[in-house]
């Protein structure tokens, strides 16, 4: 009985383990997935001469499915807290992603600018609706 | 525990995007100054491109051996392009071609692309069978890529006369050795009846001797006939042999140019400057000859007649007999870069070159358009020449240019045997005489072509604002004709049998040879080395040119090209100054 226990403890202690690691990939392949992605996209070949990006996405990809497949059951849903580091984040993200659309848009003329900048916006209110949704 | 394990899991984790961050800075930025790209012909590369696009069928093959996997390329077609992407532009590089030569390929060039598209070339490496399979008596001295091969005489009659010795007496060897085996078959043959082992195994014992004896004969006869002593020429240095150049009817030249150390047979330097005082328009190419101690000194007067938009700068660029540029220089435009036709003073510039090695000179005028006159040409020189076209433009048309000028027919002599002539303007109309044919051009912008007898023709243009092209050169005086070509030599390619001659003078790169490839080398450096851009991509456009490819349906196998790219490293210093210029640049931006 006490032996059930023990190694119930430790295969437990084992996957909260794997779980951490999956994620921290999966936070380290994203990040640095789209931040290449930004870099090659204003300076074609900068990355992708040097590095195959689709490595990096299938890491991503993968560590993603990992994080799903060792999550942690028992662990309850708790209230998601975004930090002001979190939405600072999320600013820069969507700077970020608002630039890339209109660098991918400007043929089109003065119309990039405004679908650019909508989709900026919309980035940057997405954690506080998300914060609203988890108070009410 | 459990927590310092995931720390260091997660401490290792992070570092790898931000080792791969540092490595693809690297890769871009290059501080080491050395970038190196290896092309493989069988594989895709993410930086060359393009690679052999004029091929009709990208053929890749190996040698028919089991487990051999050394890939190449087939080629059959000239020249061979390819482009290479670089993160940023070096001032050196250093290409490689690893290749089998199958057909004999004589030469291969290296060539970058201009800004104009044209190509600067440089050569790679040189196949000759004649200087590949020279007999034993001709010695060689090779620095840096000049080769000088001599022939000892001495060397040569002692070797014939030791030949034909050992021909004779291995001929004699031969015979004795027939008629001993024969004997030997005679002796045995009536007892052959008689199948016994002793007598089969005594046969072969005798024959034995007999070969032995003819083998132990052979090596004697081999050895008297080697000549004890080396192959010796006349000179040590290369430097002697042209200090004390020999008979000159005993030399001859691959891809070196004599003319350099010896003076134009007949040449005389002019006593007083040669005035060439009638006007002509646009690019020009002119050939001159420079003789022992004599400088190279032109003095053009220009002026803009600004019908053009654009900057029209006087550009001109000198390059020697061996095709190597030794001045570039480039005189501002009048300030007026509007198709206005307001016309400014003229200027004269100067181009004095001293110390220059005799031979033949060619001076590139290279110009935008035709908005700049060269309204005359003063010279020291005594032979001028054009080469490919000649535009007079001593007429009406451009008074606004010409002023007072008393304008008259021209006098234009060529050495070509085709020629094209048209005039832009309607003041161009004119009926010309070429040789003692008349030439009526009576359309504007429409060429006439015309043939000419071999040897000097005239043509006679009394309005002139004619542009003449052709396939020869062309002369305002017939004095001022020269053959731009001497060799005070003869030239391999001329040479029915090399035992006629007693030196070889070569500017002969030859590939080096390893495993049973060959990787032949060249290097080019700025302003040679352009960059274009392209897609927000830094390209360098190289071509390899392999002259006769397809005509002569030879073919290469390429295997791989090796690429160094250098530039000066990065130092703290050289970073500094790179902000602090980036920091100005933007302050005035």
């Amino acid at each position: 009985m006490k032996n059930n226990t023990a190694s119930i403890q430790a295969r437990k202690r084992l996957l909260f383990i794997i779980h951490e690691i999956v994620i921290e990939i999966f936070k380290a392949s994203f990040i640095s997935y789209l931040l290449f992605y930004l870099v090659e996209n204003f300076k074609v070949g900068l990355i992708s001469n040097i590095f195959n990006l689709n490595i990096l996405l299938i890491i991503t990809c993968v560590s993603g499915l990992l994080t799903i497949i060792f999550r942690d059951e028992t662990v309850a849903y708790k209230k998601i807290n975004i930090s002001l580091g979190s939405y600072i984040i999320f600013f820069l993200i969507a700077i970020a992603v608002a630039l890339i659309i209109y660098n991918k848009i400007k043929m089109i003329g003065p119309m990039s600018y405004f679908i650019s900048i909508i989709i900026g916006i919309i980035l940057i209110l997405f954690p506080i609706t998300l914060s609203n949704d988890q108070s009410n | 525990m459990r927590i310092k394990i995931l720390i260091f899991f997660k401490i290792i984790i992070w570092c790898l995007p931000v080792i791969l961050i540092i490595y693809i800075l690297t890769q871009y930025f290059v501080p080491s100054g050395l970038l190196e790209i290896h092309y493989h012909v069988e594989k895709e590369s993410k930086v060359v491109k393009n690679f052999a696009q004029k091929e009709s069928d990208r053929i890749i093959g190996t040698e028919n051996k089991s487990g051999n996997k050394d890939y190449f390329q087939l080629i059959t077609t000239s020249p061979v392009y390819f482009n290479v992407i670089v993160p940023r532009p070096f001032s050196k590089a250093e290409v490689s071609l690893v290749y089998q030569n199958p057909d004999n390929q004589p030469k291969i060039q290296l060539g970058v692309k201009q800004p104009n598209s044209a190509y600067s070339y440089v050569d790679m490496a040189f196949w000759q069978p004649i200087l590949e399979n020279l007999p034993e008596y001709w010695s060689k001295i090779e620095e840096n890529n000049i080769i000088l091969w001599q022939k000892d005489n001495e060397y040569k009659t002692e070797k014939l006369s030791r030949d034909l010795i050992f021909s004779q007496k291995k001929n004699e060897l031969d015979i004795w050795k027939e008629e001993e085996l024969n004997s030997l078959d005679e002796k045995y043959k009536s007892n052959r009846i008689i199948q016994n082992q002793n007598i089969s195994s005594s046969y072969d014992s005798e024959k034995q001797v007999i070969l032995t004896k003819y083998n132990n004969e052979l090596k004697t006869i081999t050895g008297e006939a080697k000549i004890q002593r080396e192959v010796k020429g006349q000179f040590s240095h290369i430097q002697d042999f042209l200090d004390h150049l020999p008979e000159l009817t005993g030399v001859v030249q691959y891809n070196y140019n004599l003319s350099a150390f010896l003076e134009m047979p007949g040449y005389k330097k002019s006593t007083k400057p040669i005035i060439i005082d009638k006007s002509i328009r646009g690019s020009h190419e002119i050939y001159t000859y420079i003789g022992k101690d004599e400088d190279l000194n032109f003095i053009f007067t220009i002026q803009d007649i600004n019908r053009h938009v654009g900057e029209d700068p006087f550009h001109v660029q000198v390059f020697n007999s061996s095709n190597k540029k030794i001045s570039d220089v480039i005189a501002p435009d009048d300030g007026e870069t509007e198709a206005t036709g307001k016309v400014y003073p003229q200027r004269r510039h100067q181009l004095l070159l001293d110390n220059l090695p005799m031979g033949v000179y060619r001076l590139v005028i290279d110009l935008t358009d035709d908005d700049v006159f060269i309204k005359q040409i003063e010279t020291t020189q005594n032979l001028i020449m054009f080469k490919k076209n000649i535009y007079p433009t001593d007429n009406p048309e451009y008074s606004e240019i010409l002023g007072e000028k008393q304008l008259t027919p021209t006098t234009i002599y060529t050495n070509s045997n085709k020629i094209k002539i048209k005039t832009s303007h309607e003041k161009g109309i004119q009926t010309l005489r070429v040789g003692s044919e008349k030439v009526f051009i009576d359309q504007v912008h429409v060429p006439q072509e015309i043939n000419l007898s071999p040897g000097m023709t005239t043509i006679y243009s009394p309005r002139n604002d004619i542009i003449i092209s052709g396939d020869g050169y062309f002369a305002f005086s017939p004095d001022q004709f020269f053959n731009p070509d001497f060799f005070v030599t003869e030239d391999l390619m001329k040479v029915n049998d090399i035992d006629n001659f007693n030196f070889i003078i070569a500017d002969y790169l030859h590939a080096q040879s390893n495993d049973g490839w060959l990787t032949a080398k060249a290097t080019i450096e700025v302003p040679d080395l352009y960059y274009s851009q392209k897609n927000g991509q830094t390209m360098a456009s190289f071509i390899f040119s392999l002259p006769g490819l397809p005509e002569n349906n030879r073919m290469l196998k390429i295997k791989e090209v090796d690429i160094r790219f250098q530039k000066p490293p990065v130092t703290i210093n050289s970073f500094l100054q790179k902000v602090k210029s980036y920091i100005s640049n933007m302050i005035n931006k």
